[in-house]
């Protein structure tokens, strides 16, 4: 292997030969794609799938506030608990799960460490599979009718007294959860083994420290999922009295097991957020991201504390009040990390050069939304003020603004920072900037009355409500359409731009790391000639300038 | 698994000859076995999380409810399930003798040792379909038409004991559970009260098709008479 | 750390800045009251001095971040497309420091948060009991001298009460927003839940049922009234058919025929029931057990996962027999006849006042294991029982 290669010049020489092979034009026809043992393609077949699950989960989210706008509802009840239940399956375990590892991190993962593929390509096809079969048995499901538990599932209701289509959700969810198992085996695996010579571990980009963090959080929090939903699915099928009190069991232990998981599921679902973020921060204003190590680590501290909070989501489940205090402090913990984030990605702007691109608007717009979603996770962490706001609207706002606020805001930043790197097209820049301010706009104006609503006591899940808490709600689904909408607008112009954008060059923004080293988009292989690294993270005197 | 892609970039050339084994991501022998090697360590951790949350729900049950749990272990065949333990390790042993085989090339006893193991799987399979088959016959499943087997029993076990029992020490526990609890052995002593008294366990609420579970449930404490625990009850 | 409580306490006292009515003013001196629910309760100021802690918290870090945001982006805005500013690697001064910061003030809030819940998860000994059924879809109320009420509760305001809660179904969460109080209520024959509040306001408020409990979850509220004492009174004179709780209780003692093995001499098949209320028991093992609503409605429902020293499991268990009022009425009656209320049988409610032998604190945790496990196999106790005699002066669990 050749080792001595100045990789810009040697790959952009390749490119300049009419045009170039890339991973997009290697291979025509279906078969071609849906065999695929490229990271990049299979990146394109979850960035398909998981989009097509985005718009069903928004279209339920729209009906939920429609059905808001009065307080009687403007659905039936059942009806309306199918809507919200569908709306959180949908987006937790089908969206915000995959959103950002198995799009950018399987896109970009092996590409930044220097390596030609993951260390499992057949596996990371086998994970795309997994997806597809859980999503089929999801909307099986919801076309059957829907399931009306919540996304929690807790027993009893799901397992002796709901009449709603249980059974097949869990399957999916069952089954999507080896998705997530399988793409966090190829991440650990091709980070440890992969990388390319002189890329060594705090070379690494912060991007892949968050999707490392990630990937263990998936292996350990993952399979608990899995067996909960299996035990739970068994209790219903055949009342084995492992969660039904009336035999003998505990509901209380089947949400300790559920929320062992899904608290940690939070984690899968911001960190790899944090990691563009990073990214969009340091490439975008062209500076090392303020302490690097300590950002590095605080992604594992963060993988490592979410273990040990899922009790603070049983604050008021008849858990032990000491064990309450012991979950309390733990959470406090856990938030210190994500406060280091904060603060270093803001002195990573001082004396650098920042850029007023969308992908650094949505790095800023992420930043804020975050700090509230994080701000609010101490109310609710705190004990005595928790009693008040769980299971209340204030609760589904903390956990919208850092799902919403944090994940998709970093998704998208995400998606407009590498979109010429994946499609080989530019986005319209003004158009997205534009979309980029309806979203922050809209966003903030659908969650932060519900902090309101919630204090002032408005209970969760509820498909009518007393009529003083209207004016909120009305606030609330008027900044829903408006999110709506700037998000169709994105959808709009990135589907427009495939066809009608700008070719995009190499390195567009001017940015660092090896993705930029490499054509838009990369050949199969990902370089032309290996590359060698010899220079620290985030080093923007071995990069081009933008070119323009 | 050695297949290269045949959509390999033409500008791509290999300078060095490949082992036929290497895949094309990898770059060495060495690395593609390392990550081998590391994949399935940590696929094992998954699979310990896995049944590390059957194995709690276990122990939560276990130590709630252990005088059902002693008296489920119980119904299990003792030889059967030590004859099936030695059938397991013995597999395991053969595999990864078989294994070993493999990397020294002595291909011969690669078929030997994984015949073997086909062979002892097969016998595995044979004694848990004994075992399986008589707990049906008797009803003694986690669910549906559950009966207690045995009329004279004084102690009995819950449903979830039950089902515990089949699922998770089916595996591994059978043996060691039954030994361990084999001096639970009943004595006649039982005072009265045979009968669920005041409607018992019959007029019990829905779900209904698990009345009989509960019943179960709460006869494995309410005829604990004969329990080894009885020369306590006469202090 | 004894300076931290100081601080908390003293910030606590926040609460002490009432109006003449009483009211916390502080939210109205800041124009902030339409942010807030009714405070109803002697905890909602508390909870509320938090919250609005807390807010002005969020607000200083939102606009310090936000501010340097906005600050950087225009000093530091890029001018030219090929500049490339210098490197920063970072300072371990100022990491430590917006590590260290965060940490204390995150420390703090959890003492202050810790320090409510404490109080809120105290029952006090001398609350009256309001028993509380959750059902598909609506609550049922039963007040100890007898009145039954459905999704509308009537309490006396200025008097501590004490919620006993139980569900026939699933998990159900009582939740009166005007009294910050919420508790989840999770079937099971070995639990009941408890939580107290203590109303400072006359008035209506929303009880809401806070965890989703299946098609009509949102229909599942009602309206707590509270009333100053001489209304309550009269209110409570409007009469109940059938007599007090403990009376109800008493006579389903003799329909059930618990009467014919519980006699009062302690010589029946069964332990006597006299006096024996919030006293703890031995039980066989070596084990002991608090005598609380909750171990009374497990020793009915499934009376063999506790035997008493000395008896025989000799009890039919009375699941699907008894209905959770019923359930609660008996233990009213077995409460009428603890030790301090032996001599009025029908007074439960009202002679707890006089504050007679510690209530016991509710111990419903997350497993319903109130006995010390490890004498679970009758090996010979580690722990004298003895030791275990004392009841809590104050019980700091539910």
């Amino acid at each position: 292997m050749s080792l001595t290669a100045t990789l810009p010049a040697a790959n952009a020489a390749a490119q300049t030969n009419g045009e170039p092979l890339n991973y997009l034009n290697n291979g025509h026809g279906i078969r071609s794609w849906l065999l695929t043992k490229d990271h990049k393609r299979i990146a394109i077949l979850y960035l398909i799938s998981v989009s097509i699950f985005f718009v069903i989960g928004g279209i339920f989210a729209l009906l939920v506030r429609i059905n808001l706008l009065s307080p009687n509802g403007l659905f039936e009840p059942d009806t309306y608990n199918r809507i919200f239940t569908a709306h959180g399956i949908v987006m937790v375990f089908f969206f915000l799960v995959p959103a950002v590892p198995a799009i950018l991190g399987n896109f970009l993962l092996p590409i930044m460490i220097g390596a030609k593929d993951m260390a499992f390509p057949k596996i990371n096809l086998l994970s795309w599979y997994c997806y597809i079969i859980g999503a089929a048995f999801a909307l099986t499901a919801l076309v059957a009718g829907g399931v009306d538990t919540g996304w929690t599932f807790y027993t009893p209701y799901s397992t002796t007294y709901s009449n709603s289509n249980v059974l097949l959700t869990g399957i999916g969810i069952f089954i999507v959860g080896f998705s997530s198992i399988l793409t966090g085996i190829n991440f650990i695996v091709t980070v440890h083994t992969m990388r390319a010579p002189g890329m060594t571990w705090f070379r690494l980009p912060l991007f892949v420290w968050a999707h490392y963090a990630t990937a263990l959080v998936i292996m350990l929090g993952t399979p608990v999922l899995a067996i909960t939903v299996a035990l739970m699915a068994l209790e219903r099928i055949a009342h084995v009295g492992i969660f039904d009190p009336a035999l003998g069991g505990d509901p209380v232990l089947f949400q300790h097991m559920f929320w062992f998981y899904s608290h940690p599921a939070v984690y899968i679902m911001v960190l790899p957020a944090m990691g563009v973020v990073s990214e969009l921060i340091a490439n975008m204003s062209r500076k090392r991201i303020f302490g690097y190590k300590i950002v590095a680590m605080s992604s594992l501290a963060i993988a490592v504390f979410g273990f040990l909070v899922w009790g603070h989501h049983l604050f008021v489940a008849t858990q032990s009040v000491y064990l309450g205090i012991i979950f309390s402090f733990l959470s406090y913990v856990v938030a210190i990390p994500s406060a280091i984030k904060v603060f270093n990605w803001t002195a990573t702007l001082f004396k650098g050069s920042i850029s007023f691109d969308t992908p650094m608007l949505y790095g800023l717009g992420f930043i804020g939304l975050f700090l509230i979603g994080g701000m609010t996770g101490l109310f609710t962490a705190a004990l005595g003020l928790d009693v008040h706001i769980t299971d209340t609207y204030f609760v589904v706002a903390h956990f919208h603004y850092v799902m919403v606020g944090g994940s998709l805001m970093g998704f998208l930043g995400g998606m407009h920072l590498w979109w010429g790197k994946i499609t080989g097209r530019m986005y319209p820049e003004s158009w997205a900037r534009a979309a980029m301010v309806i979203q922050f706009i809209g966003f903030n104006l659908t969650f932060f009355p519900q902090f309101l609503l919630g204090y002032l006591g408005m209970p969760r899940r509820y498909a009518s409500y007393p009529p003083e808490f209207q004016v909120l709600h009305v606030l609330s689904t008027a900044g829903a359409t408006i999110l709506g909408i700037g998000l169709l607008i994105t959808i709009i112009y990135f589907i427009w731009s495939l066809k009608k954008g700008q070719r995009a060059p190499a390195n567009p923004w001017g940015a660092a790391g090896l993705e930029w080293h490499t054509s838009s988009p990369p050949p199969t292989e990902n370089f032309l000639v290996a590359p060698v690294v010899t220079w620290e993270a985030y080093d923007f005197t071995q990069t081009e300038p933008k070119a323009q | 698994m050695a297949l290269i892609d045949t959509e390999r970039n033409p500008e791509h050339v290999e300078s060095h000859e490949h082992h036929p084994h290497l895949m094309h991501h990898f770059d060495s022998m060495e690395q593609q076995r390392e990550a081998g090697n590391l994949g399935m360590w940590w696929f094992l951790l998954t699979e310990i999380m896995f049944f590390g949350g059957m194995f709690l729900a276990y122990t939560v049950y276990r130590h709630m409810y252990f005088d059902a749990f002693a008296a489920g272990s119980n119904v299990l065949n003792l030889w059967w399930g030590t004859f099936n333990t030695v059938v397991l390790i013995g597999s395991s042993l053969t595999m990864a003798l078989a294994v070993f085989h493999a990397q020294t090339g002595n291909s011969k006893k690669v078929v030997i040792f994984l015949l073997a193991t086909v062979l002892l799987g097969s016998i595995f399979l044979r004694v848990k379909y004994i075992e399986y088959n008589d707990k049906f016959v008797e009803h003694v499943f986690p669910a549906g038409d559950f009966r207690w087997p045995i009329a004279n029993e004084s102690v009995r076990p819950n449903n979830i004991g039950d089902l515990l029992l089949i699922l998770v020490g089916a595996e591994h526990l059978n043996g060691a559970g039954a030994s361990e609890n084999g001096l639970a052995e009943k004595s006649p002593a039982n005072t009265g009260a045979q009968d669920p008294a005041p409607g018992g366990c019959r007029a019990e609420q829905p779900p209904v098709d698990s009345t009989h579970l509960r019943c179960a449930y709460h006869e494995a404490h309410h005829d604990n008479g004969g329990s080894p625990y009885e020369e306590v009850h006469a202090t | 750390m004894l300076e931290m409580i100081h601080g908390i306490l003293a910030l606590s006292t926040f609460g002490a800045i009432m109006d003449a009515s009483g009211h916390f003013a502080l939210p109205k001196l800041l124009g902030m009251s339409w942010m807030l629910p009714d405070q109803a309760s002697t905890l909602a100021p508390d909870v509320d001095n938090l919250y609005l802690f807390l807010v002005g918290l969020t607000v200083f870090f939102t606009v310090l971040i936000s501010g340097a945001i906005i600050y950087f982006f225009i000093k530091y805005r890029r001018r030219s497309n090929s500049e490339i500013p210098e490197l920063i690697h970072g300072s371990v001064l100022l990491e430590t420091t917006w590590s260290v910061i965060p940490l204390l003030i995150s420390l703090f809030i959890f003492a202050w948060g810790a320090k409510i819940y404490l109080e809120q998860y105290t029952v006090p000994n001398d609350a009256l009991d309001i028993y509380v059924v959750g059902k598909q879809w609506m609550w049922k109320f039963q007040h100890p001298e007898g009145q039954r009420e459905i999704n509308e509760l009537h309490i006396p305001i200025g008097k501590k009460i004490r919620f006993v809660m139980a569900t026939e179904d699933v998990i159900h969460s009582f939740y009166i927003p005007a009294f910050r109080m919420k508790e989840d209520i999770v079937p099971g024959p070995n639990r009941y839940s408890t939580v107290w509040a203590e109303a400072t306001q006359t008035g209506t408020f929303h009880i809401f049922c806070a965890e989703y409990c299946g098609t009509s979850h949102s229909g599942m509220i009602g309206w707590v009234t509270v009333m100053n004492n001489k209304d309550y009174e009269a209110w409570l004179a409007g009469g109940a058919a059938g007599g007090s709780m403990a009376e109800r209780g008493a006579a389903l003692f003799q329909q059930l025929g618990c009467i014919t093995c519980h006699h009062s001499d302690g010589m029946g098949l069964a332990p006597k029931l006299e006096g024996v209320y919030g006293t703890v028991q031995m039980l066989e093992g070596d084990k002991t057990v608090l005598a609380d609503d909750s171990y009374v409605r497990e020793s009915i429902l499934s009376p063999t996962a506790k035997i008493v020293r000395g008896y025989k499991p000799l009890m039919p268990p009375f699941q699907g027999i008894v209905s959770e009022e019923q359930l609660q009425q008996l233990i009213a009656y077995v409460k009428s006849i603890g030790p301090a209320q032996a001599a009025s049988p029908a007074g439960a409610g009202k002679a707890a006042a006089t504050s007679p032998a510690p209530r016991p604190p509710i111990m419903s945790t997350g497993a319903p294991e109130t006995v010390s496990p490890q004498s679970v196999q009758g090996t010979p106790g580690k722990q004298p029982a003895q030791d275990q005699q004392t009841a809590k002066p104050k019980g700091a669990k539910r």
